[in-house]
């Protein structure tokens, strides 16, 4: 499969990212690194979208950001769930499940 | 938008740690690619690559941000600066059209907020009502109340926490310090500064105990105080002559307190002489109440309402009323009638001033449509701009944002220039209102109608600028950078939508003001009854101190009268104690011998023989006044046409006996008929008029009116020094001729005409504008078609019979609107003319008429150059 990279779902961005830093701070490099890993290379993250999507959430509360340094001793901006980012993950994760049970039920019905 | 805001505020930090951002996902990517093996240099360069465009992805996050719209707004006000620059005739116009149209509806708000919406300078005084004695069956929607009424409602309401009289003309003669000099006073409930909640300055106001006792104490305004006194700070313990009776000062109000306006200079305690108190009689009272927090008017008025209707059986007699004034029979309970207090002071301008402030925002509503008219066509002369604009991007919602960022300087223009009007306008004009306006003296700039002048200015812009707003979206569709004259019908039906509302308020507007003009034009017609030129008249009040009896008083009232009338160029003198035209009022029910118990209302006036002399009140009958009607001669009455018409229809009245329906009141016999004449305004002369001799019931208040060759005016000095020879001590006040008397009477209507007729006249000339714009301009976006219809053999005559059909029917549909709301509007202003009724046929005529002439005016010419249209050149251009 050499040109199987996947197309973002609208909106999905935010809950993989979310999700991404339930393991810990992160800093944007590392983040998109984490979900291509994560999806076997099939997810890759536009840049342009993944800083809006960082600043979006920041505004909206959910994350918060400090400047720290990588292990390489590379100064980064990290990023942390807040706890209503963390709440919102958990709402946001049952909504994504259930969308997807809903969605192979159509295409696959249960005989 | 606060959190927004605050964004912006922080964007250059953003900015930076955003740049700061990106260094370290580049670096941290070259860094794992060179972990993997790749030479630094090309790491560093896939990076890069893997990155993509840096900078429109800052764009990106930016946008995220949300300041961009904030930026881009800037640099389309900018840009609308730029553009408001190159079109310096069309900004003007546009700017004087909404500077004077904010203007003037800002000075009319002034005058509107100062008089009607201002609270009163006391706390919570929106808890502040008057209350009224009422009596709708006879007409008396609310008259005055009395001490009995006081006394129980003071006991049984417990809406109120508490309610205070007051007798608001109680005036004295101050004297003993320099000029002797008229007070306006008032005499008052001691609870009337608690319930108004207010302190004096110093001292302390009177007590209960010095109201029951009839003290002799006074309060001083501030202005009396420093006026009169020079602020001395001893003034507690000094005595002051009031009326020629020592008072003792006792307190200083604060120079803000001005009950019951800022006229008034000194208060007394209002003594009620037990022998006072008897239901129904003696209204000589104002009462106010302060409701308890949370009560509502509706829930004092129905407690107020059921303590009258109580009361009402407790006393079935007194508080019966029989109606019988001017043919209308009817029985009748008085009743209660509560209302805020501002309500009632203002009851007698609220209408006016809100017809004005109607019609200033009509003027201003064909402001807006203008300005709207004005943008639409700079779309469409813009459409080419705006095309390209599209073509290269430009969304809707961008063009429609960059339309409104261009009118934004022109608001901000326009309430600026509209608050210089506003402000010169007050300064020249309000001086211009009847003083009889409450508080019109505060009627100025302050910061609700600053408040109003900006919302009013932001308002017209965006409502003006909605409609191009709107039709930019169609430009781009329209055939877009070929477009040419063909494609601008679209904004010219949006101009005729405007210009037919435009004919639609002007018709109203102009309805309203010739509906005025023909009142006004009544009121001038209205005949006096007597002889108003070369009359002088003045104010006098007797110190009883001084003259105790009755008897004293008349003699000193006849040796004022003889010394006058011995001055060269006096024709005539003698004294009446209510001048007429001047506003106060004596009135009260008279009884005749013939038809017991049948009361009518009437003007009671007592006066010398000398007035009717003076002011040429004619005879109709039988004799008036002579000297030799004393104090001990039979009690004699002389009775107006109108009265004797009602009672005795075609017979004599002459020798009948008449009285004041009070049990030990005597009889009086009738002697002579005289002439009505003209008491209060024109719109309010409803009563008939009676006179007794001022010898037989005398009355410590009185006007002196003097007939003169010429120049009244001129006689002022030498009267006043003979009246003084007779008693140094004599205050004399408002002086004034009969006719400035007369112009003060029709003043309020004078201006009220003017100004509605002002504003009908500017919106004429709007509305032509407007109407003119748009014809001329279809007529020459048509220039083609024309060509077209001539070279295909049309007429010049029907080419130019197209222009004319074009405004006539525009003019046709709004004088149709117009005339339909007319009706409605005529009714609510009913009350406000008079001698003329509200669907005049006159009226209504002349606003369709004029406008049908001046639209075919304003097509004449472009039609006559549709006449000229050469077929060959048209279809080339």
């Amino acid at each position: 499969m050499p040109d199987a990279k996947l197309e973002m779902l609208q909106g999905t961005l935010d809950l993989l990212i979310l999700r991404t830093l339930q393991w810990g701070a992160q800093h944007g490099h590392g983040i998109g690194q984490a979900i291509r890993v994560r999806s076997d290379d099939l997810l890759q993250l536009e840049h342009g979208s993944l800083y809006p999507a960082l600043h979006r959430l920041r505004r909206a509360g959910l994350i918060e950001s400090q400047w720290g340094v990588t292990e390489n001793n590379q100064r980064a901006r990290f990023y942390r769930l807040t706890k209503a980012g963390k709440k919102q993950l958990s709402v946001e994760e049952s909504k994504w499940n259930l969308f997807v049970k809903t969605v192979a039920k159509i295409l696959r019905p249960q005989e | 938008m606060w959190s927004r805001f605050r964004w912006w505020l922080r964007r250059d930090d953003e900015e930076r740690d955003l740049d700061e951002e990106l260094r370290a996902h580049l670096a941290i990517e070259a860094r794992d690619r060179m972990d993997r093996g790749e030479p630094p240099e090309r790491a560093r360069l896939a990076a890069r690559r893997s990155f993509g465009n840096l900078s429109h992805f800052r764009e990106e996050t930016r946008d995220a941000w949300g300041w961009t719209e904030l930026e881009r707004l800037a640099g389309d006000v900018r840009h609308g600066l730029r553009m408001l620059r190159r079109a310096p005739g069309w900004t003007a116009t546009i700017v004087a059209t909404l500077a004077l149209g904010i203007g003037l509806s800002t000075a009319i708000f002034g005058v509107v907020y100062g008089v009607l919406l201002k609270p009163l300078p006391y706390p919570s005084a929106d808890r502040l009502m008057a209350i009224w004695n009422s009596a709708p069956v006879a007409a008396y929607r609310r008259y005055n109340v009395n001490g009995v009424n006081w006394l129980t409602w003071r006991a049984r309401a417990q809406s109120f926490e508490d309610i205070a009289l007051a007798r608001l003309i109680r005036n004295f003669n101050l004297t003993g310090i320099g000029e002797p000099e008229r007070l306006q006073a008032a005499s008052t409930s001691w609870n009337l500064f608690r319930v108004l909640q207010v302190t004096p300055l110093m001292g302390r106001v009177f007590t209960e105990k010095e109201q029951n006792g009839d003290a002799k104490v006074a309060v001083l305004s501030y202005g009396l105080w420093r006026g009169r006194f020079g602020g001395d700070p001893a003034i507690l313990h000094r005595k002051i002559f009031l009326n020629g009776e020592p008072y003792e000062a006792i307190g200083v109000m604060r120079a803000d307190f001005e009950y019951p306006t800022a006229q008034f200079e000194l208060w007394t305690p209002l003594y009620l002489p037990p022998d006072e108190l008897r239901p129904g009689l003696n209204n000589n009272y104002v009462a106010i109440g302060r409701l308890k927090p949370g009560v509502t008017v509706a829930q004092a008025q129905a407690e107020m309402s059921a303590i009258m209707r109580r009361f009402v059986d407790e006393h079935p007699q007194t508080n019966r009323i029989v109606v019988a004034a001017s043919g209308s029979a009817g029985l009748g309970y008085i009743d209660a009638l509560v209302e805020p207090l501002l309500t009632s002071n203002t009851l007698q301008v609220r209408a006016a001033l809100w017809v004005l402030m109607a019609a200033v925002g009509c003027l201003l509503l064909i402001g807006a449509l203008n300005l709207g008219s004005l943008l639409i066509a700079r779309v469409g002369s813009r459409g080419q701009e705006i095309a390209i604009r599209a073509a290269l991007g430009a969304g809707d919602g961008r063009l429609a944002r960059q339309m409104l960022a261009e009118t934004i300087p022109l608001s901000v223009a326009g309430a600026a220039g509209g608050i210089a009007v506003a402000w010169l306008l007050l300064r020249v004009f309000a001086p211009l209102f009847p003083s009889q306006i409450p508080r019109i003296e505060t009627a100025g700039l302050n910061v609700p109608v600053l408040g109003f002048a900006t919302g009013i200015g932001l308002l017209v812009v965006l409502l003006a600028s909605l409609l191009p707003a709107r039709l930019t979206s169609r430009f781009r569709i329209s055939g877009t950078m070929q477009q040419d004259s063909r494609s601008v019908t679209g904004g010219t039906k949006a101009r005729g939508a405007l210009v037919v509302a435009q004919v639609t308020v002007t018709v109203v507007l102009l309805f309203a003001g010739s509906l005025f003009a023909r009142s006004l034009e009544g009121v001038l017609r209205v005949n006096p009854g007597f002889r108003t030129d070369g009359v002088l008249t003045m104010h006098l009040a007797v110190t009883r101190a001084k003259y105790p009896r009755d008897a004293q008083v008349s003699n000193y009232y006849d040796r004022i009268s003889d010394r006058v009338r011995a001055l060269p160029g006096v024709i005539a003198a003698g004294f009446v104690n209510r001048l007429p035209l001047s506003g106060i009022d004596q009135t009260g029910p008279v009884e005749f011998e013939s038809h017991l118990g049948k009361l009518i209302d009437t003007d009671w006036r007592s006066a010398t023989p000398g007035y009717f002399e003076a002011a040429e009140i004619p005879l109709k009958r039988g004799r008036l006044f002579t000297e030799s009607d004393t104090p001990t001669s039979p009690l004699i009455a002389v009775i107006d046409e109108q009265l004797a018409r009602e009672v005795f229809g075609d017979r004599d009245p002459i020798g009948k006996r008449v009285r004041i329906p009070i049990a030990d009141q005597p009889w009086t016999t009738i002697v002579g008929v005289a002439g009505h004449i003209l008491n209060a305004t024109p719109e309010k002369d409803i009563r008939p008029q009676i006179y007794w001799p001022e010898s037989q019931r005398t009355q410590d208040r009185a006007a002196l009116v003097i007939r003169t060759l010429s120049r009244p005016e001129s006689f002022t000095a030498a009267v006043v020094e003979h009246i003084r020879k007779e008693d140094p001590d004599q205050p004399v006040y408002d002086v004034r001729t009969m006719d400035e008397w007369m112009s003060r009477t029709l003043g309020a209507r004078d201006l009220l005409t003017w100004l509605v007729a002002f504003f009908a006249a500017a919106s004429l000339i709007l509305g032509c504008l407007g109407l003119y714009g748009v014809v001329s301009f279809t007529a020459r976006a048509r220039t083609r078609e024309f060509g077209i219809r001539l070279a295909l053999g049309a007429s010049p005559i029907h080419v130019g019979r197209l222009v004319l059909d074009q405004a006539a029917r525009l003019v046709l549909i709004g004088c149709a609107t117009g005339l339909a709301l007319a009706f409605p509007v005529g009714r609510a202003i009913q009350s406000l003319l008079y001698g003329v009724a509200a669907s005049d046929a006159m009226a209504l005529l002349i606003a369709p008429a004029l406008l049908m002439s001046v639209a075919v005016l304003a097509s004449l010419g472009p039609a006559w150059r549709a006449l000229r249209i050469d077929p060959a050149a048209a279809l080339r251009a």
